[in-house]
Parts: structure tokens; C-alpha cells; sequence
């Protein structure tokens, strides 16, 4: 039945582990790295591919408090019903006993031994009626009676079939439960909610989800007071923050000034049919080059903080208000958070980054996320609940935005042009988001760093698209390699690195046609290219402006560029992300997190100009800074 | 009006409120000094994940593995005396504070929080699984010898080369060293055009890694920027192949 069973701390100290069938692979660290480490801690499974054949599945349990982790692995194919409940109960058990100086607790095999058996005759009596009847919503009110009899709370007489909404009632009608029982019930019900549809089926999943978003609802409501306060320093703060943020400078008009003319890339003001083009100053820097010299003064926000908070307070009415503020720090800062003493801060970041722009199924994601690694953890005495989660989403964003691949190109240019081959970038993107310009100006930063570099032209759909890169090549004085138009695009990119390894080239840039995420023939199109040509960059360029298009930009290209690979080993997908138009969005940076939360891959390159200069790397802090301002 | 306020100030309650104040500042100062004093005793073991980071840690603190260790996904801070001076019975000696950071790329980032108050940084490389990680632990490597809070105060640097045990299947550390300074060489001129380096980093300028000039080694960086690397074997599965990580540490917070 269960493959494996085992607890660790965050730190990773293993400190039980109990195996019934020898682990195949390395399922446990493939989860923290995959899973609990890239913020996806929200999903309820993990799944881990053997590479000998089969599949794992990987449930767990948080304790944040004590920093503890625990994972049961089994067969994938086992629907294992108990495993939620098991698990909830090995995390109560455990921390009972877990003492930080220990790591070894032998004695702890007959209490797991014990709960085991358990858990599984409670499934087995929970299974055996309803078996033959196969109606979605009966076994899962036989798995709630279950727990309901051995915790002996209070509410969990309700045995009707859809019974899930009336236990939840408890929970949302009382505002803030009366203590851990009324909690840790509705917890019970997510859990037992979760195993029952992943026995059934799909047709339960959107009646869950429906249940939690209205318990999430409806949640705060009972503390109106709390969370006015909290949006009153919302506003408060928001009012101070642009006083503070000012615009960078732009460094590259004191470098060149001269060379203002070649800056833009407009050209129709030079006479078309004059034969010599006018060439692209080389000696300009790219602002890539040029060091930014942003302070973050981390103590800084801290008073500001402090000062608003103390405005709002002599603002809301004096004296009693803000003394029920501090009332309301005090109250939870001995004991562990609950769902609910969090769940108004939650609002508020989900708000806010959906404000700036985050796509509403990430912003979900990544505010849910933060909820699991902030449950249950201790507050420091005179901590807000807010600062906490705060706190913990600044950490959590960082995370996600800084990379996990290597953004150094140039190094990865230098490796090959070691091993004499040219090195290939090939730019994907949806129609207009600027792949050509911004494949001009990370052809200039690279021919600024002596690198050579030949540009391809494989967009044969648009009227006009190498011409454009012929005017670009013109003045970068660039070779361009170009079949002219209705070619076949994989064909030309095949050729055209040919011909770069004949001429000694470097880099090749490869422009591709602009297409939708939908349209079947164009991403046949484009997996062919990709797969014919396995480049070594495939660079997704994408707007800033893009809201929550973003996601289904992204998971579509990168699904059909693993569904339309012929080889499964061989499939190459985005590595990364070139962020076209980041000046035009001020302080609405959400795309940058959705387009990598949704990818995974980086963001290697930002357009903020329109000129060949105007190229940056992503400032990651300064991106989480304007996230959360 | 103003008689009464210069009375008010020559008052004996006034002297006496100074004297408390001054004698608070006081305490105040000593304790900070006191407190800054027992700060440079951190020494940070960081690498590339599976290096056997956490291991060591458990190695050199208790002494014993333990049932083994998955992936980190948070810093482990450790206090205390070396495993092998508290069963040696040296009591006097001082204490060690040993901070494991995740090697995990997400989360590496948090040696920063960390560099303001280390007295030493142990790097650890896995030997045998080193020729197609190099590059990983090139950068990791880079990046901390380029951040500006350990350079600056030239916090000295152990290259460990772990997994020493596993006999032929192991790289020798010269190899190591010389694999890694190659890897150091190239990336100092393609990072250099990239401006800041790494995402997470902001606390200041990047430091520069050896001379401008010659090719990057250890040796030449020690001479030019001050910062001591040297290379150990390790073996942080057996007690006693830590005995020269616990000889760097002991060197770098003297007892």
C-alpha cells in the first residue's frame, strides 16, 4: 500500500522514516526541489516519474511551527483514500514528541504502526458501503462521519450527502472559530474533501473549489474591524509610496548624446531608395552594461512603515483606535496563526497583486501557497499578522522571480564558440509583442561584447518581416540569412545555422512569425522548427502589458511544444523570457510573475526603450519591491 | 517663568535623572560591544545541492550523520562546540555558531543575510558527481566570492571537496581547483558585462575576483583582494574526515 513514509525538517534533517517497499529513484528530494521549493506547496499531490517505469504519489503535511515536513509515497495507481487523514494525524502525533536537539526517534514505529492500521480499517469501513452504489457524494459523506467519531467535535453530526456545506457553515457564520477545534475540523473536512474527489473523479473537483472560495469568502467577514484598519493602511501606504519611488534615470543620454539621430528606430524619415544606410553606433552602451546604482535601504521601509501606521492612527480618531490596534497585535502574538488570523492579510496581498497586474490564477496561487507556509507558525511578540505574511510573501515572490537556470548567455556563447559551433537563440512569441526589435537589440549588446552574430530570417508568414530585419542587419551591419517569404521557416533556420557555421559566426538569431497560442497550424509550425533545429535558447518574448492572458500565452506554447514533439526526450521547451515593453507599465510589473511562475524559466532580457540601447536584466528585488508597494 | 526653569534643570532630581541616563547609554554600549564580539564566530557551509552540506553540518556538531538528509529548503543554524572538542573534553574552547544554506538555486541567495557577520565560508563540491555540475558550482562559487560583504572583509574561503571517501570514483582537489579557476576565468569577463550579478544580489557592488590582467587563481586572488582559499579533502560521512574543515574553522574563530 504505502511505498514510504517520512519526516524531515525544513532545515533537512531526516528524523523518521519508515520504508515498506525500497524507493525507486529519489522521489522526496524531486518533490522539495520541484514542488515545495518553486511555491507550488498549494497542490495537494506531487507526482514523481520512475525512471525505471511506473509513477509516485506524493501527499504531505506542513508544520510550520516546528518546521516539519511530512511525506507519505505510494504507487500512483493505489488510490490511496487514507493518506490526507494519515498524514494530519503522523503531523499531531509526531510534534508531540519532535524536540529539536533530537533526530533520532526509534520509538516512533509502533505509534505510526498503530495509526496506520487504523486509518486504513477507517477507509476500509468507510469504502465497503458505498462501493456498489458509485453516487459522487455518498462516500465521501461515509470518509467525513469517520474522522467525526474518533475527534468527537462538535459539528460533525451532519450525515447528509452534501453535507460539506453545512460543516463549513460553523466555520464562516462564527467569524473567528472559538478555538483550534472548530479550525482544525473544517481542515479535516478540505482534506477528507480532497481524498473523497480524487476517488470519484472529476465531477466533485468544481463543487469543492466552489465550497473553499465561498468559505474563503465569507471567512473574513466576521472581523470587519481588523480589516478596515488593514485597508486603511493599504490606502495610507500607497498614498506615501510614490513620493518615494521616483524614476530612474536614464543613463544612456549622457553617453551618447551625440549619436541621437541613429537612436530610434524609426526610418521613415530617411530617403528609402538612398543606397548607403546609416549604421548603428557600436560604441553606445547597452544600459545591460551599465550598473544601476539603486539602493535599497531595507530599514528605510520599515520606519516609513511605522510613520504611516501612526499617521492612519492619529487619522482614524486618536487615542482608542489605535490602542485596539495594538490589542489586536498582542492577541495573536504568543500563539501559533490560524487559517482565519491570516486570512484578511491574504486578501489584501491577493488584492494588491492582482492590482499590479498579477494573473488572477497566479495571484491565487502564489497567496495560497504563502498560507501553507505561514499556518501554524509562531509570531514573534509585537509582530503583526500582516508584517508575517508580508514577510513571507516578499520571501516567497523572490524565490519564484530569481533564477533557477543560469541567465549568463554570454558564457554559454564562450562554451560553444570553444567547441566551434554556432550558438542559436531562437525568439517565440504571440503577434506584436516586439520579437524583431528586441532580437535587433540583443544582437547589438552581443556584437557590443565581440561576439559575432548572424540573424535568420524565419518569419515567411508577415508581409514586410525581412525587410524590417534587413534595415535592422543594415545598420547593426549584420549578416542576415533569408529565403524570402512562403518557405518553409524550419527549413530556413537549418540552412541558415549551416551557413553560420560556415562563416564562423557565433550566435544566430533565429525571428520567428508571430502566432496565437490557438492556432494548431502555426505551432505545428513552430515545434517542427524547434525540433528540427534544437537550438539552444528558445526565448519566449512577451509584453508587459499582458495581464492574465499571460498564463495561457505561456502554458500553451509550452504545451505544444511538448505535445508536438515526435521525440519525448527530446523535447525542448521555454528557457526563457524576454520581457518586451517595460516601460510603458510603471509600476504594474505582474506579468514578469505570471509569465515565471507559469514557466518556470526566467526572465533573461527586459525591453524598456525603443531604441538599440534600451535592453536590462531584471532587477529582482526592485521587481518585488513595486509588487508590493 | 524662567527662574523656575533653571531652578528645574539645577535640581538635584535633574542630576540624578542624567546620571541614570548616562549609566543606561552605558550598559547600552557594553552590551553592543559584547554582542559584536561574539558575532564573528558564524562559519557558513555553502555548495551546490547534494554536496553534503547538511551532512557536515551534522558531522561536525554532533558528530554523527543521523538517519541522513534530504534537500534543505531552509538555513540550519547550529550552535555550539565541535562534536570532536566536546568529546575531547576542551571545554574553554570557544563556541561555534555553523550556518548550512541550501544549495538549492531559489534559495542560495540567502548567504547575504548571512555574510554581515561570517567569520569563515566552507564551499563544499561533490568529487565524484563534479564533472557535469561544474558549472553550477562555478557560479555558486563565483557568487560567493563576488559578494560584497565576505570580500569586503575578506572573510577567508575552504574549497572542500567532499565525497573523498568514495575512493577512484572521486576527483582529486587539484583537479577540482584547477577545473573550477578555469570555470572562474571565463565567467569573470561574461559577468562583468552583465553589470549586477545574480538576481538576488543588491547590497552594493559586486567584488572583483583576482587580477584584471592574468588568468584567474586562487593563489593570484589571495594576493590581489586579500581573500585566503584554500582546498581540503572531506569526508563528512566519517568522523574523521572532517578533521580539516574542523582545522579551517578553528582557524577562523579562534577558540
Amino acid at each position: 500500500m504505502l511505498d514510504h513514509v517520512c519526516v524531515f525538517t525544513k532545515g533537512g534533517s531526516l528524523l523518521w522514516a519508515l520504508s515498506f517497499v525500497a524507493l525507486k529513484g529519489d522521489p522526496i528530494n524531486t518533490l522539495i526541489r520541484a514542488c515545495l521549493l518553486e511555491d507550488r506547496a498549494a497542490q495537494s499531490s506531487f507526482e514523481y516519474i520512475i525512471p525505471s517505469g511506473g509513477t509516485y504519489a506524493l501527499k504531505w503535511s506542513l508544520n510550520n511551527g516546528l518546521g516539519l515536513v511530512f511525506v507519505a509515497v505510494y504507487q500512483k495507481a493505489l488510490k490511496l483514500l487514507y493518506v490526507d487523514e494519515l498524514l494530519e494525524r503522523l503531523n499531531r502525533a509526531f510534534s508531540t514528541r519532535y524536540s529539536p536537539g533530537c533526530f533520532e526517534y526509534p520509538e516512533f514505529d509502533a505509534t505510526f504502526q498503530r495509526l496506520l492500521k487504523d486509518c486504513e480499517q477507517k477507509a476500509e469501513a468507510a469504502r465497503r458501503p458505498s462501493a456498489p452504489q458509485l453516487a459522487p457524494h455518498q462516500p465521501n459523506a461515509q470518509q467525513r462521519r469517520a474522522p467525526g467519531a474518533s475527534s468527537g467535535s462538535g459539528e460533525e453530526s451532519s450525515e447528509e450527502g452534501d453535507s460539506d456545506g453545512t460543516a463549513f457553515a460553523p466555520v464562516t457564520t462564527n467569524g473567528k472559530p472559538a478555538g483550534s477545534s472548530a479550525d482544525q475540523s473544517s481542515d479535516d473536512a478540505e482534506a477528507e474533501g480532497g481524498a473523497g474527489a480524487a476517488a470519484n473523479g472529476a465531477e466533485f473537483v468544481p463543487d469543492l473549489h466552489k465550497l473553499k472560495k465561498l468559505g474563503k469568502r465569507a471567512g473574513p467577514g466576521g472581523k470587519t474591524t481588523r480589516q478596515h484598519a488593514d485597508r486603511a493602511e493599504e490606502t495610507k501606504k500607497k498614498a506615501a509610496a510614490p513620493a518615494k519611488k521616483g524614476k530612474q534615470a536614464r543613463v544612456w543620454g549622457n553617453i551618447g548624446g551625440a549619436a541621437k539621430e541613429d537612436g530610434p528606430l524609426d526610418f521613415t524619415d530617411g530617403d528609402a531608395s538612398q543606397a548607403t544606410i546609416t549604421t548603428a553606433d557600436l560604441n553606445q552602451r547597452s544600459l545591460i552594461d551599465v550598473e544601476e546604482d539603486v539602493s535599497y535601504d531595507d530599514e528605510g521601509t520599515d520606519e516609513d512603515e511605522a510613520g504611516a501606521e501612526a499617521a492612519a492612527a492619529t487619522k482614524k480618531g486618536g487615542l482608542l483606535s489605535s490602542f485596539v490596534r495594538t490589542l489586536g497585535v498582542n492577541v495573536v502574538g504568543t500563539q501559533a496563526l490560524t487559517r482565519s488570523d491570516i486570512e484578511p492579510a491574504l486578501a489584501t496581498l491577493k488584492k494588491k497583486l492582482m492590482e499590479r497586474n498579477v494573473a488572477e490564477e497566479i495571484a491565487d496561487k502564489v497567496t495560497e501557497s504563502v498560507a501553507t507556509s505561514v499556518e501554524g507558525r509562531k509570531l514573534a511578540s509585537f509582530t503583526r499578522v500582516s508584517t508575517a505574511v508580508q514577510q513571507a510573501v516578499e520571501e516567497a515572490l523572490t524565490r519564484i522571480l530569481t533564477p533557477k537556470r543560469s541567465i549568463d548567455i554570454l558564457r554559454e556563447v564562450k562554451e560553444a564558440q570553444a567547441k566551434g559551433r554556432p550558438y542559436s537563440i531562437v525568439f517565440v512569441g504571440v503577434n506584436g509583442v516586439g520579437k524583431s526589435t528586441n532580437l535587433a537589440k540583443v544582437a547589438y549588446w552581443l556584437l557590443q561584447n565581440g561576439i559575432k552574430v548572424m540573424i535568420a530570417a524565419c518569419d515567411t508568414f508577415r508581409s514586410g518581416a525581412v525587410e524590417q530585419l534587413k534595415t535592422h542587419c543594415g545598420r547593426l551591419q549584420v549578416p542576415l540569412y533569408e529565403r524570402g517569404y512562403e518557405k518553409d521557416p524550419a527549413k530556413v533556420a537549418f540552412e541558415a545555422a549551416k551557413a553560420a557555421q560556415r562563416a564562423g559566426i557565433d550566435v544566430l538569431l533565429v525571428d520567428t512569425a508571430g502566432r496565437m497560442q490557438d492556432n494548431e497550424p502555426l505551432m505545428r509550425a513552430l515545434s517542427n522548427l524547434i525540433n528540427l533545429n534544437q537550438p539552444d535558447l528558445v526565448l519566449f518574448v512577451g509584453e508587459a502589458l499582458v495581464g492574465n492572458d499571460a498564463v495561457d500565452q505561456l502554458t500553451k506554447f509550452n504545451q505544444r511544444l511538448a505535445d508536438l514533439c515526435p521525440d519525448p526526450s527530446q523535447r525542448h521547451l521555454i528557457d526563457g523570457i524576454v520581457l518586451t515593453k517595460f516601460d510603458t507599465i510603471d509600476d504594474k510589473v505582474g506579468a514578469a510573475l505570471s509569465m515565471v511562475y507559469t514557466s518556470g524559466a526566467p526572465i533573461m532580457f527586459v525591453g524598456c526603450g525603443q531604441t538599440y540601447v534600451d535592453l536590462k536584466k531584471l532587477n529582482v528585488k526592485s521587481v518585488v519591491k513595486s509588487l508590493l508597494k | 517663568m524662567a527662574e523656575q526653569v533653571a531652578e528645574a534643570l539645577g535640581s538635584a532630581t535633574t542630576m540624578t535623572m542624567l546620571v541614570v541616563l548616562a549609566a543606561t547609554l552605558l550598559v547600552f554600549a557594553l552590551l553592543k560591544v559584547w554582542l559584536s564580539g561574539s558575532k564573528g564566530n558564524t562559519v557558513l557551509l555553502v555548495g551546490p545541492c547534494d554536496a553534503g552540506k547538511t551532512t557536515l553540518l551534522h558531522q561536525l556538531c554532533d558528530g554523527s550523520t543521523h538517519l541522513g538528509s534530504v534537500a534543505s529548503m531552509v538555513p540550519t543554524e547550529a550552535d555550539g562546540q565541535l562534536a570532536s572538542e566536546k568529546a575531547g573534553g576542551a571545554t574553554s574552547a570557544r563556541p561555534v555558531q555553523l550556518v548550512d544554506i541550501p544549495g538549492h538555486p531559489r534559495v542560495r541567495g540567502q548567504v547575504e543575510r548571512y555574510a554581515g557577520r561570517a567569520a569563515g565560508v566552507v564551499f563544499v563540491v561533490d568529487s565524484v558527481d563534479f564533472m557535469p555540475r561544474k558549472t553550477e558550482a562555478a557560479e555558486q562559487l563565483f557568487e560567493v566570492l563576488s559578494a560584497p560583504a565576505l570580500a569586503r572583509r575578506r572573510v577567508p574561503l575552504l574549497l572542500a571537496c567532499n565525497k573523498q571517501d568514495m575512493g577512484s570514483k572521486a576527483h582529486t582537489v587539484d583537479f577540482i581547483r584547477k577545473r573550477l579557476e578555469k570555470e572562474l576565468d571565463q565567467m569573470r569577463s561574461t559577468r562583468g558585462a552583465l553589470g549586477d550579478v545574480g538576481g538576488g544580489s543588491g547590497g552594493g557592488k559586486a567584488a572583483q575576483l583576482g587580477l584584471p590582467g592574468e588568468p584567474f587563481t586562487f593563489e593570484s586572488h589571495a594576493r590581489s583582494r586579500g581573500v585566503r582559499v584554500t582546498t581540503a579533502t572531506l569526508s563528512a560521512v566519517d568522523k574523521g574526515g572532517v578533521a580539516e574543515v574542523e582545522a579551517f574553522i578553528r582557524k577562523s574563530v579562534p577558540a
